[in-house]
Order: C-alpha cells, then sequence, then structure tokens
C-alpha cells in the first residue's frame, strides 16, 4: 500500500515549497497584505507549526527535512536565507535553530474556560516577502526535481516527498507540463513524488477547489495546473474534506483563484503526512 | 462473590523501538480494583508524564468530571516554565499533550464492572473463550481516525461534557461469568487483537508469563507486518 511508510527519525519525509516571488506577487490581496506577503506568512507558520509538532520536553525530532525554493526577478535559489541559505533541504532542526530572527508577537488565546486571555508568543521568521521581475517557473520546478531526485535517492524507504508550488501566473520561461510531470515521477518505495499547486489571486472569481477532473476548468492555465497536480491520497483526501471541502475520487492537490483562507488551508492540507495516526 | 482473578494482574510493556521512550502508562490500586491505562500521544510535548498523571489520578479518583481533566492539566502545566523555554518547545507546551484513558472500576463484590474508554486503547471481556464485550466498539479501520483525547490544552477539552462521559461509560454485570478474564490494552494490540481471529488472539495473550515473552510476540507480530509499530501495553487480569 502506498503512501503509508511510517514517518520516523530513521526515515523522516521531505517537504519543499516552491514560491513564486515575481512582480505581480506585490499586488494587495482582500487582507490589504500584498499576495506576496501573505503567502510568506502562511509559510512561516506552516514550518512553525512543523518544528513545534516535532518538538517534545526533550528536543526536536528529525521527523521532516524541509527545503523553499524561490523563483522570479532575481532568478532561482534557496528561499530560505541565512545559515539555510547553502543548500535547498535541510533537516527540521536544522531549520529550527536557524531562523532569519524571532519577533516578539501577543496572541489573543481561548483558555477554554470562556476567556480570551492575551499570551506573548514568539514568532520565528525563515522567509521574507520578494517580488520582481518575470515568473520562471520551469526554472524553478527544475530546481526542485535536481533537489528531490537526490532526496529520493538518499531515502529509498521514507514516505515520498510533498511539493507545494504557490504561484500567482503563467510561467514565462517555457512550459513547465513536462517538468511538472517528470517531478511527480520520482518516487521512493512508498510511493510517487506529491505535487500540489495552489493559485493566488486578487481576482473576484471562482475559485477552484481540489477538482478531480479538468472539465469544468474554463481558463487553459488552470488547466495546465491541474495536469500538473497529483492526486489526493486518501488520507489527505480526508483532511480536506474534515475541513470542510466537497471532493470526489480522484481529486487533486490543486486549487485555483484561491483567497486567503484557502491559502492557508491549502498548506495545512499539504503538510500533513501521517506523522502517527493523525496525533 | 468471591474470585481470585482480581489479584491476579499481569503488565507487560514495550516501546515503539528500544531507542525511544515508551510513552504508555497504566496505573492500579493496591486492592485491584480500580485499574487505567493511558496511550501517550506520539504529537505531544510530553505525552509520558500527562499519561503518568492521567492514570494516578483515576486511580486515586475515578470519578471523572470536566474539572477533573482541568485539574490534572493544571498539575501538568504547572510541572514546566514556560517563559524559560526556547520558542519552539513553548510552541508545542502550548499546542499541549494528549493521551487516551481507559479505565474500570470493580464494584467491591466484583459483581459488576464500570468501563470508561476515552480514545482508541481497547478493553475486552471474555468468558472462558467467549468474548462477552470489547470497548470501545471498533471495526480495524477505525483506529487510523483521529480518535478523542484528553489534553493539557484547555481548548481541546470542550467535547469533554458531563454527557460526553456518560457516553463513554459502560456498565457491566459479571455475576453469570464463570471464568472471566479482563484485557486492557494500547492501540496497536487492540487493533492487532480486534483483526482477530478472537480465540487464537486471546490464547496467545492469556500465556504470555513474563515481558520476554510478550516483547517476542510483539517483535513478531510487528516483523510479519501483523501490528502496527507503536508503544504497546497489555493488562490481564484474571
Amino acid at each position: 500500500m502506498t503512501y503509508s511508510a511510517e514517518i520516523s527519525r530513521d526515515n523522516p519525509t521531505c517537504i519543499l515549497f516552491v514560491i513564486d516571488q515575481s512582480g505581480s506577487m506585490d499586488e494587495k490581496m482582500a487582507t490589504n497584505k500584498s499576495k506576496a506577503a501573505f503567502v510568506a506568512d502562511v509559510l512561516n507558520k506552516t514550518i512553525y507549526t512543523l518544528v513545534t509538532n516535532c518538538t517534545k520536553s526533550d528536543g526536536v525530532r528529525n521527523y521532516f527535512d524541509i527545503g523553499v525554493i524561490g523563483y522570479g526577478g532575481n532568478g532561482v535559489g534557496p528561499g530560505l536565507g541565512g545559515r539555510l541559505s547553502g543548500s535547498i533541504i535541510s533537516p527540521i532542526t536544522e531549520v529550527a535553530n536557524s531562523p532569519l530572527r524571532v519577533e516578539d508577537r501577543t496572541q489573543l488565546q481561548d483558555n477554554g474556560a470562556g476567556d480570551v486571555l492575551e499570551r506573548r508568543i514568539k514568532f520565528p521568521v525563515w522567509f521574507d516577502p520578494t517580488s520582481a521581475g518575470g515568473t520562471p517557473m520551469c526554472d524553478g520546478l527544475k530546481k526542485a526535481a535536481e533537489a528531490i531526485v537526490a532526496w529520493a535517492d538518499s531515502h529509498p524507504n521514507s514516505y515520498p516527498p510533498t511539493i507545494l508550488h504557490v504561484t500567482d501566473g503563467v510561467s514565462t520561461d517555457g512550459d513547465p507540463e513536462a517538468i511538472a510531470s517528470a517531478l511527480k515521477q520520482i518516487s521512493t518505495n512508498d510511493g510517487e513524488c506529491l505535487v500540489f499547486n495552489i493559485h493566488v489571486s486578487t481576482q473576484q472569481g471562482e475559485t477552484i477547489q481540489f477538482p478531480s477532473s479538468d472539465l469544468g476548468l474554463s481558463d487553459s492555465y488552470a488547466k495546465l495546473l491541474f495536469r500538473m497536480s497529483s492526486e489526493f491520497p486518501p488520507h489527505v483526501s480526508k483532511i480536506a474534506i474534515d475541513k470542510g471541502y466537497k471532493l470526489s475520487d480522484g481529486a487533486r492537490g490543486f486549487m485555483f483563484n484561491a483567497d486567503p483562507k484557502d491559502i492557508a488551508n491549502f498548506f495545512d492540507i499539504g503538510t500533513r503526512p501521517r506523522l502517527t495516526a493523525d496525533r | 462473590m468471591a474470585t481470585n482473578w482480581e489479584k491476579s494482574l499481569r503488565v507487560f510493556s514495550v516501546p515503539k523501538r528500544d531507542d525511544t521512550p515508551n510513552e504508555d502508562r497504566w496505573g492500579a490500586s493496591a486492592d485491584g480494583r480500580i485499574i487505567a491505562i493511558s496511550d501517550g500521544a506520539s504529537v505531544s510535548f510530553d505525552s509520558a508524564t500527562w499519561a503518568e498523571i492521567i492514570c494516578r489520578r483515576f486511580v486515586s479518583d475515578p470519578a471523572i468530571t470536566p474539572e477533573w481533566v482541568q485539574s490534572a492539566a493544571t498539575e501538568y502545566r504547572a510541572a514546566y516554565d514556560r517563559e524559560a523555554m526556547p520558542w519552539m518547545q513553548q510552541g508545542a507546551f502550548d499546542r499541549g499533550s494528549f493521551g487516551t484513558l481507559l479505565g474500570a472500576i470493580f464494584s467491591e463484590t466484583c459483581e459488576s464492572v464500570r468501563v470508561l474508554a476515552v480514545g482508541d486503547s481497547v478493553f475486552a471481556l471474555f468468558d472462558r473463550a467467549r468474548c462477552i464485550q470489547v470497548i470501545p466498539c471498533m471495526q480495524p479501520a477505525d483506529f487510523d481516525l483521529s480518535p478523542n483525547l484528553l489534553s493539557t490544552n484547555p481548548v481541546e477539552n470542550a467535547f469533554i461534557t458531563a454527557e460526553f462521559i456518560a457516553s463513554v461509560c459502560h456498565d457491566l454485570s459479571l455475576t453469570e461469568l464463570e471464568e472471566p478474564h479482563f484485557l486492557f490494552m494500547t492501540d496497536a494490540l487492540g487493533r492487532w487483537f480486534i483483526e482477530g481471529p478472537d480465540a487464537e488472539r486471546l490464547s496467545a495473550l492469556l500465556a504470555i508469563q513474563s515481558a520476554e515473552e510478550f516483547s517476542e510476540l510483539i517483535e513478531r507480530e510487528r516483523s510479519e507486518g501483523r501490528m502496527k509499530r507503536d508503544d504497546t501495553t497489555l493488562i490481564v487480569m484474571g
């Protein structure tokens, strides 16, 4: 049975984020934040959640290898800076120990007794928003493929890598479909790499959420991203259904014209491979 | 009703791996009338400590209420200095620790037992080789779902109401039983047991007399793919 390998320190899995940093990502969303800023915030929160899910009283456990690739007017390269800038993918313990900075924030928290209290929290930042230039999506996905091939070769028994690709527009360096197909065929003994694509937008319009076919898609670019996306394994479909999405058999990890809430959900759904029966 | 079975309590437990701590805990009153087992969840800050608190408190006071859970969580949180922790441990601490609770309270005459089951640890009552009751009632696929768990995070305990507690309590009569056996199992073993066959697996568990025999059985079943690799605990009474 595929997508069933235990995720452990001996057999971590890999989560790679590929982020569009083109100039149009500076457009403001309904939240009044730019797409780039919103995506950066969600990415930082996602990495925070992954780290804290691996953290126990005696330290951080290496259940994940994490990577970020950014592509835009400044080229293609590692999306995490500082001590992590030397490689695309790093063990989560290194990621935990190497944020760019840790900000002090306050958060309103329900204490379970009907009171909402203000609590001081520390918010680590690994990824700052950038938006400039064109959309070298093909180069970005090629860089992802190189990193993932090497990772899969050295982790043959692990749960397959998951790639979350965030973009707001059309590739400016060619047709990315063949590269995405090649990415999806990289595998471990537990199955093929999962490639999930989300198109983020400031446009008011119909949002496409985890379709199982491209028949209802009128936009040729949406059809392309659909073809580039992997089908959800059953346990990932269940996470999406539990969040209120309606899925048919064969639903793919693809969203088009996603709004802020969908972006946050996409990241959450895509970064919850089996840890241990979801506990 | 005079019995001897309440005196014969055997407990066996092995960790998921030799190099990882076992996060299952158990407890029993001196007279054997109150039993508790708790499976600490892996995605937790310190589930072993939480499971220990759950078992100790249940054995000393098995009358579970929402306030009981809150008090246990307060004890847990008081053991740590959150402000002295690095950010990742603060985040994990705030998210909470989680654990099951499977508890049993035998009446003074041992003519009945109340079983309380929060989560997916499994209780089974057999009379000779005949299955009388399995609590909670689960299919193998149910073990892949996220169970309700007691948490140190008050927000995560919102489901623990008086009605919920009543719904997870089961009262069983023992008066008609001739040779009862009571099994308490954490989920990997519980699932293996439910997947059956009943008689063969019951016989295998009742035959275990030592920690080594338990360890050998579990390792064999894990390596042959019949049992998930997880912390595994068995309490046998009778």
